[in-house]
C-alpha cells in the first residue's frame, strides 16, 4: 500500500477510530479533536488524482479513491471539519455533554469523508447512513424541546431518504450489473431510479418541499455543528447527485432540477426572510443557497459539452457555500460581543451576495457563464432569475445582520482558540477561490465589466429594499400595525405535513384496532379453552366407557390396529 | 461405526445424552449441570467442525437406522444442513451460557436445563434429516420438549401461553403428519436430494401435489409464525428470555422457516414449485407477514412482545427469499436465515439483561436506561439497526439480496414491502433507542438487581449480546465468508 493509499484509508479511519474511542470514553474529550480532519485535508492537498485502493472483503467489495469532484468536495469538508472541530472544543468546554457532542462529531465527519472517497455504491451507502444518523446527536444535543421536535423530524427524513436510496441503488445495480460509481456515468438509469436518486439526496441538500426539517434542525444544533451540517453535510446531498444521477432523459431532469433550483432559490430567501431567529435565517440562505448549485447541477445534467464546465461551476459554488455559510455560522457565536462583530460579518455575507472580488462573485461568475449558454430562453430566464435570487440573498443578510447587531451580550467566555478559528476560516472566505487554480478562469471571468454590474445590481437594490423596510419600520414605529414575526413558523409547509401525518396515523390506529378486535372475537370464537374443555370432558367419558364397556375398548382396540396396519400397509407400497 | 455414518448421529447425541442426564441432577448440582451443558455445547461444535472439513473435500455423512420396513430414520449432512446447525449450535452454545446466568438461584433448573438440551437436540434432527418421516419425528419431538420450557414459570399466564403455543403447533403437527403419510401413499419412500425428487410426478398431478404444498407450508408455517397461523408466538412471550432466545433465534421459528425451505428445495425442487405456481401464494403470504406483524410491533409497549412481533415480521423475509424464484432471492433468504438468528437473540438477550438487572418490561420505562447498560444496550442498537437494514450490520446483506433477488424474479414490487418493512421497523425500533440514548432517566429502575462487580450486570448476562451483536455486525461488515457458503447450497439447488 502506497502512502496514497493509506491517506485515503486514513480519510475515513481516524475520525472513526477516534468518534469511537470517544463514544466508549463520555469521560473526556480528546484533546483537539477536530484535528482528526488533518488526514482528509492532506489527502485533498497532495494525494495524486486517480489513487484507489481496493478492499473486496469489505461489504460487497469495497473502492476507495480520489477523483476531480472527489477532490474538491474533500478540500472544502475537510477543511471546514478541521476548523468547526477546534472552534467546538472551545465554545464547548464548559459544557458537561461536551465528549458526548465529540462522540457523534467524529463519526459524522468520519461518514462525511468516508462518502466522498467511496467509490462504489455500497460504501457510499455506508458513509451517507453513518453521517446521517451520527448528526442526529449534534441536532439533538442541547436535549431542549424544540431540538428534540427537530431531531425527530430529521430522523424521520432520514430514514425516508435511506430507503429511497436503497430502492434506487438496487434497481441501478440491477439494471447496470456494477456496482462501481465509475462505470455509471453514460449509462442512463429510468426515470424511477432518477426520482428515487433526486428525492433522497434532494432531502439531504434542502431541495424545495424536502427542506422541512434543515431550518428547524440546522439551528437547533450548537453553533460549530450548525456550521458543518449547513456548510459541508449538506453539500453530500449535492455529491450524491453527481455520483448517481445519471439519467437517460438527462435533459429533461436537466430542466427540472433548473426549475427546482430557481424555486428554491426563491422559496428560501421568501421564507426566510421574516424569521427571528439569526440561525434560522442562516438556515434558510442556506437552502437558498443550494438553489443556486440545484441550477449548476440541471446544467450539469442537460449535459453536452457544458458538462464538464458545469461540473467545476458546482464545485466552485460549493467549496464558496461552505465556507462562507461556515464563516457566518461560527459568527453568530460573537453576536454582541462587540461592535465590530456585524461588520466582520459583512465579508462572508457580501460574499454570500455575490459582491466583486469575494469568493461569491467567481461562484456566481462561473455559474454565470454556464446559464448563459443555454438555449431556449432558459439563458434569459435564469439571468433574470438568480439576479432576483441574489436580491433575496442579500436581504437575508442584512436581516441576518440586524439579528446579530441587536444580539445582547453573551455571557459566555470567548477562548482565544474561538476567534483564531473563526479568524482563519474568515481569511479562507477572503481569499482561497484566488489562489486555487481550478477557479483561475471564473476569477478572471468574474472580473469582467459586465459581470461586475451584474453582480452588484442586486446587492444595490437589496441594500436600498432593506434600508427602506427599515427606516419605514422605525418610522412607523408605534403608527403602523405591529407585524407579529416571523409570519411563517420556521419549516413553513412542514404544518401541512404535520396535518397529513397525524390523520394518517389516527387512520392506522383504528385500522389496528379494528384487526384486533377482529383477532380477538376470532379467537374467542373459536375459543380453545371451551373447546380444551368439551374435549377433556369427552375423553373422560371417554375413558369411564373404555373401562366398563368391553365392547367400546373391544372396538377401540381394533380400530387402533387397524390404523396401524394402515400405516404399514401404506409404507410397503 | 465409521465417521461417515455416525457423526450425524454424534451431533444429535452430544446435547440428547448430557439433557437426559441432567434431568436426574439434584437442583444444587450447579456445577455438573453447567459442566455437561458446555462440554455438550463445545464437543458438538467441534464435531460440526469436523464435518465441514469431511464435506469439503466431498465426504458424506449418513447414519441410517432402520426404523420400520421402508421407514429409515436418516440423518445426513449437506451444506443446507450445516448452515442450520452451525447457526443453531453456535447460538445455543451462548445461549446455554446467559441462561446459566440468567436462572441462577430460580427453582426447577434440572427441568429447564434437561428440556433445553432436548429441545437443541431436535432441532439438530430437524437439520441434519435426511427424509420426510426423521423431519416429522423430530418436529414433533420440538414442539413436545419446548412446551415444559414455554411454560417454566408455572404462572397463570404461563400455562395459557403454553396451551395456546401447544393448540397451535399440534394441529400445525397433524397437518404434517397427514401430508407425510398422503405423499408416502403417492410415491413412496422419498429422501431430500439437492435440486429435490418430485420432477415429473409433481407436474402429472399438478393439483394434488400443490394442495400437499400447501399443506406443508401451512404445517410449518405455524412454528414460522406466518400470518394468520401466529397467535402462539406474543402468547409464548411470558417464557424467560432464555426460552424467548431459543424460540425465536435457535429452534422454533427456525425449524418452521428451515422446514419450507427444505420442502420447497430438496423435496419439490425449487424449479418444479415454480411450475406448480405455488410460489407466488407464498410470495403473498410472506409479505402480508412481514407488513402485518411489523404493524402489530409498533403499538405494543411490553418490550419481548415487540420484539415477538418483529420476529413474526423478520422470518418471513427467509420464506420471503425461498418464494422470490432465483438464486439472489434464494441466497438472500438464507443469509437471513442466519443473521435473523444473530440479531434477534441480540435483542432477547438485550431484553433479558434489563429485565433481570434494572426489572425492566416495558418500553416506557427504557428512558436513560443507555447510560446504566451501555454495553448491552450498544449490542441491542446494533440488533435493532440490523432490523431496519442498515449498513454495516447483517441486516443491510440480507435485504439487499431480497431486494435484487425480487428484481431479478421481475417481483419489483417487493422492494416496495422490504421499504415499508424497513420504515415500520425504524417505527418501532428508533423510538426504543431515543429512550434508551437520548432521554434521562425519568424513575427508578423498577427493580434493581445488584450482581457486584464492576460490570453492568453479571458477566455471564453481559457476555452474549455483546458477541452476538458482534457478530450481526461482522456478517454485515464481511458478508463474503457466510455468503460463499450459501452460494454453494443455492448452485446446487438451482443447477440440481
Amino acid at each position: 500500500m502506497s502512502i496514497s493509499q493509506l491517506l485515503l484509508i486514513l480519510t475515513w479511519l481516524t475520525p472513526l477510530a477516534l468518534g469511537l474511542w470517544q463514544l466508549t470514553r463520555l469521560s473526556a474529550t480528546l484533546p483537539l479533536a477536530g484535528l482528526a480532519a488533518l488526514p482528509a485535508l492532506l489527502t485533498a492537498l497532495f494525494v495524486p488524482l486517480g489513487t484507489q485502493l481496493e478492499i473486496p472483503a469489505l461489504l460487497f467489495g469495497s473502492i476507495f479513491a480520489l477523483d476531480r469532484a472527489g477532490q474538491v468536495f474533500l478540500f472544502f469538508t475537510a477543511l471546514l471539519w478541521l476548523l468547526a472541530g477546534l472552534f467546538a472544543q472551545a465554545y464547548l468546554q464548559k459544557d458537561a455533554r461536551q465528549p458526548h457532542f465529540f462522540a457523534f462529531f467524529l463519526l459524522a465527519m468520519a461518514g462525511n469523508f468516508g462518502l466522498i472517497v467511496a467509490a462504489d455504491m455500497f460504501n457510499f451507502y455506508l458513509w451517507f447512513a453513518l453521517m446521517s444518523f451520527a448528526s442526529y446527536g449534534l441536532i439533538v444535543h442541547s436535549g431542549q424541546a424544540e431540538a428534540q421536535r427537530a431531531g425527530r423530524l430529521y430522523m424521520v427524513l432520514v430514514i425516508v431518504g435511506e430507503v429511497a436510496l436503497f430502492s434506487a441503488l438496487v434497481l441501478i445495480n440491477a439494471a447496470t450489473e456494477t456496482s462501481r460509481l465509475a462505470e455509471l456515468s453514460g449509462r442512463g438509469i429510468d426515470d424511477l431510479s432518477a426520482a428515487l436518486i433526486a428525492g433522497s439526496f434532494g432531502i439531504k441538500a434542502g431541495a424545495v418541499l424536502l427542506h422541512l426539517w434543515l431550518p428547524l434542525a440546522h439551528p437547533a444544533a450548537p453553533i460549530p455543528a450548525s456550521a458543518v451540517l449547513s456548510g459541508a453535510m449538506i453539500k453530500a446531498g449535492v455529491l450524491g447527485w453527481l455520483r448517481f444521477l445519471q439519467p437517460a432523459e438527462g435533459a429533461a431532469w436537466g430542466e427540472l432540477f433548473l426549475i427546482a433550483g430557481l424555486v428554491t432559490a426563491f422559496y428560501g430567501a421568501v421564507m426566510g426572510i421574516s424569521q427571528t431567529n439569526a440561525k434560522t435565517v442562516l438556515a434558510y440562505s442556506s437552502i437558498s443557497q443550494m438553489g443556486f448549485i440545484m441550477v449548476g447541477v440541471g446544467v450539469w445534467l442537460i449535459g453536452g459539452e457544458l458538462r464538464e464546465a458545469a461540473l467545476v461551476a458546482v464545485g466552485l459554488y460549493a467549496l464558496h457555500h461552505a465556507l462562507a455559510k461556515g464563516a457566518l455560522f461560527l459568527g453568530v457565536a460573537f453576536g454582541g460581543a462587540s461592535r465590530l462583530v456585524p461588520i466582520v460579518l459583512l465579508l462572508p455575507a457580501l460574499a454570500l451576495a455575490g459582491l466583486p472580488l469575494t469568493s461569491g462573485a467567481v461562484a456566481k461568475a462561473a455559474l454565470k457563464s454556464l446559464t448563459d449558454q443555454l438555449s431556449g430562453g432558459w439563458a434569459e430566464v435564469l439571468s433574470l432569475g438568480l439576479s432576483l435570487a441574489a436580491i433575496g440573498t442579500t436581504l437575508l443578510m442584512a436581516r441576518f445582520l440586524w439579528l446579530i447587531a441587536r444580539t445582547p451580550e453573551p455571557h459566555k467566555a470567548m477562548p482565544r482558540l474561538m476567534w483564531l478559528t473563526w479568524a482563519a476560516l474568515l481569511i479562507c472566505v477572503a481569499g482561497i477561490l484566488f489562489v486555487l487554480p481550478e477557479a483561475s478562469g471564473a476569477v478572471s471571468e468574474s472580473l469582467k465589466e459586465s459581470k461586475v454590474a451584474t453582480a452588484v445590481t442586486p446587492i444595490l437594490i437589496g441594500a436600498a429594499l432593506s434600508g427602506a423596510v427599515g427606516l419605514v419600520a422605525s418610522v412607523g414605529k408605534g403608527r403602523l400595525p405591529a407585524l407579529k414575526l416571523p409570519l411563517v413558523a420556521p419549516g413553513d409547509v412542514l404544518i401541512v405535513f404535520a396535518a397529513l401525518y397525524a390523520a394518517l396515523e389516527r387512520l392506522l390506529r383504528a385500522v389496528l384496532k379494528g384487526l384486533n378486535v377482529l383477532q380477538e372475537r376470532l379467537v374467542a370464537s373459536l375459543s380453545w379453552g371451551r373447546a380444551l374443555n368439551a374435549l377433556s370432558a369427552l375423553s373422560a367419558q371417554l375413558e369411564a366407557r373404555l373401562r366398563t364397556d368391553w365392547l367400546v375398548s373391544g372396538g377401540a382396540l381394533l380400530l387402533l390396529s387397524l390404523g396401524v396396519l394402515l400405516i404399514v400397509w401404506l409404507s410397503s407400497l | 461405526m465409521t465417521w461417515e455414518n455416525s457423526l450425524p448421529l454424534l451431533i444429535v447425541l452430544t446435547s440428547l445424552i448430557p439433557g437426559a442426564i441432567i434431568f436426574f441432577l439434584r437442583e444444587a448440582a450447579h456445577g455438573v449441570r453447567t459442566v455437561l451443558n458446555l462440554v455438550g455445547a463445545f464437543s458438538k461444535l467441534v464435531l460440526i467442525a469436523i464435518m465441514i472439513g469431511g464435506l469439503q473435500a466431498g465426504v458424506t455423512y449418513e447414519t441410517r437406522l432402520p426404523l420400520l420396513p421402508n421407514f429409515d430414520l436418516v440423518l445426513r449432512s449437506d451444506s443446507l444442513s450445516v448452515l442450520f446447525v452451525i447457526l443453531s449450535a453456535s447460538l445455543w452454545l451462548v445461549t446455554t451460557i446467559y441462561a446459566i446466568g440468567y436462572l441462577e438461584e430460580s427453582p426447577n433448573r434440572s427441568r429447564f436445563f434437561g428440556f433445553f438440551s432436548l429441545c437443541v437436540s431436535a432441532t439438530m434432527g430437524i437439520a441434519l434429516a435426511g427424509n420426510l418421516i426423521t423431519l416429522l419425528i423430530f418436529y414433533e419431538f420440538l414442539t413436545i420438549c419446548t412446551y415444559p420450557l414455554v411454560v417454566h414459570r408455572g404462572t397463570e399466564k404461563a400455562l395459557r401461553g403454553g396451551r395456546t403455543y401447544l393448540v397451535y403447533t399440534l394441529i400445525g403437527g397433524v397437518l404434517l403428519l397427514v401430508a407425510v403419510i398422503w405423499l408416502h401413499a403417492v410415491v413412496g419412500a422419498v429422501e431430500f436430494m439437492d435440486g429435490g425428487v418430485l420432477n415429473g410426478v409433481a407436474q402429472s398431478q399438478p393439483a394434488l401435489f400443490s394442495l400437499l404444498y400447501v399443506m406443508f407450508v401451512a404445517a410449518f408455517g405455524v412454528k414460522a409464525a406466518l400470518v394468520p397461523l401466529h397467535g402462539w408466538l406474543p402468547r409464548a412471550m411470558v417464557a424467560p428470555a432464555p426460552v424467548s432466545a431459543l424460540l425465536h433465534a435457535v429452534a422454533v421459528v427456525k425449524a418452521g422457516a428451515f422446514g419450507i425451505v427444505r420442502i420447497t428445495y430438496d423435496l419439490y425442487g425449487i424449479a418444479v414449485a415454480n411450475q406448480l405456481g405455488v410460489l407466488t401464494p407464498l410470495l403473498l403470504i410472506t409479505c402480508l407477514t412481514i407488513v402485518v406483524g411489523s404493524l402489530f410491533a409498533i403499538f405494543q409497549d411490553d418490550l419481548k412482545k415487540r420484539l415477538a412481533y418483529s420476529t413474526v415480521s423478520q422470518v418471513s423475509y427467509i420464506i420471503l427469499g425461498v418464494a422470490l424464484f432465483g438464486p439472489i432471492g434464494s441466497i438472500g433468504g438464507l443469509l437471513h436465515l442466519v443473521h435473523q438468528g444473530v440479531m434477534k437473540i441480540t435483542l432477547f438477550f438485550g431484553a433479558g439483561n434489563l429485565a433481570e438487572t434494572l426489572g425492566i418490561h416495558k418500553v416506557s420505562e427504557m428512558d436513560g436506561v443507555g447510560r446504566r447498560m451501555p454495553l448491552t444496550m450498544a449490542a441491542f442498537t446494533v440488533g435493532a439497526l440490523g432490523m431496519i437494514g442498515v449498513p454495516p450490520t447483517a441486516g443491510f446483506i440480507s435485504k439487499w439480496y431480497l431486494g435484487s433477488g425480487a428484481l431479478a424474479a421481475n417481483e419489483s414490487w417487493v422492494i416496495g414491502v422490504l421499504v415499508l418493512s424497513s420504515l415500520l421497523n425504524a417505527a418501532y425500533f428508533l423510538p426504543i433507542l431515543y429512550r434508551a440514548w437520548f432521554k434521562e432517566q425519568q424513575a427508578p429502575w423498577p427493580e434493581e438487581h445488584d450482581f457486584g462487580g464492576r460490570l453492568e450486570t453479571h458477566w455471564t448476562l453481559l457476555m452474549p449480546p455483546v458477541v452476538t451483536g458482534l457478530f450481526a455486525l461482522l456478517l454485515g461488515i464481511v458478508p463474503y465468508i457466510l455468503r460463499s457458503l450459501v452460494e454453494v447450497i443455492i448452485l446446487k439447488e438451482y443447477i440440481g
